[in-house]
């Protein structure tokens, strides 16, 4: 699991069956305290969590605990985002995000 | 899930029987920020160079030089009923991409 700021979206209209209704976000993983990127831009399913551009959010990167929380036994996806995180704390300093 | 261009077919007869029929695709992988720049600006990445390019299972029955998005290993076989073996399956044409340039 990983810390990443929602970057952009995508859509598209020709998919798997299994993401029909589902926001397709792109993000990239960010430093969870300078909040800096650290990593390639991916796309990852909003299943639940309605997340906009700009949010600093949880992402799993796992394929079993995806498909168990969009509630699937079968499915193509492996990230997708699990909360939106609302501080990170390390050593001393607290960094707020809402 | 990573984004690529669809830049050819492959055709393999004799081959193990069980990937389900399915198109086998070659793709050119591409970043999210080239995609975007292609889909939104239609600057044209010539399709021609193959350079690094993927082969994957076609899942939504993508067609020449489309903008897709990709899933690979035990992902893409849960993409297709019959779980054929395969290391990457095409589950998205792209229509759209909105992607904010940000420091890196």
């Amino acid at each position: 699991m990983f810390i990443a700021k929602v970057v952009g979206n995508v859509w598209a209209t020709r998919k798997h069956p299994s993401l029909e209704g589902k926001k397709l976000m792109l993000i990239c993983p960010v430093d969870g305290m300078k909040g800096t990127r650290s990593g390639p831009v991916q796309l990852a399913i909003d299943h639940s969590m309605d997340a906009g551009p700009g949010d600093t959010v949880l992402i799993i990167d796992e394929g079993s605990s995806c498909r168990q929380m969009m509630g699937a036994g079968k499915g193509p996806t492996r990230t997708i985002i699990a909360g939106i995180v609302d501080s990170v704390s390390a050593g001393n300093k607290t960094k707020k995000y809402h | 899930m990573k984004a690529g261009r669809v830049i050819g077919r492959v055709v393999a007869t004799s081959k193990y029987p069980n990937t389900g029929g399915k198109k086998i695709l070659m793709l050119k992988p591409m970043t999210w920020e080239e995609v975007a720049e292609a889909v939104n600006g239609g600057k044209d990445i010539s399709p021609k160079d193959s350079g690094k390019s993927v082969l994957a299972l076609d899942a939504v029955g993508a067609g020449y030089s489309e903008y897709v998005f990709y899933v690979s290993s035990k992902e893409a076989c849960q993409a297709f009923e019959e779980e054929p073996i395969c290391h990457n399956a095409v589950i998205g044409i792209i229509d759209g991409v909105n992607l904010v340039k940000g420091e890196t």
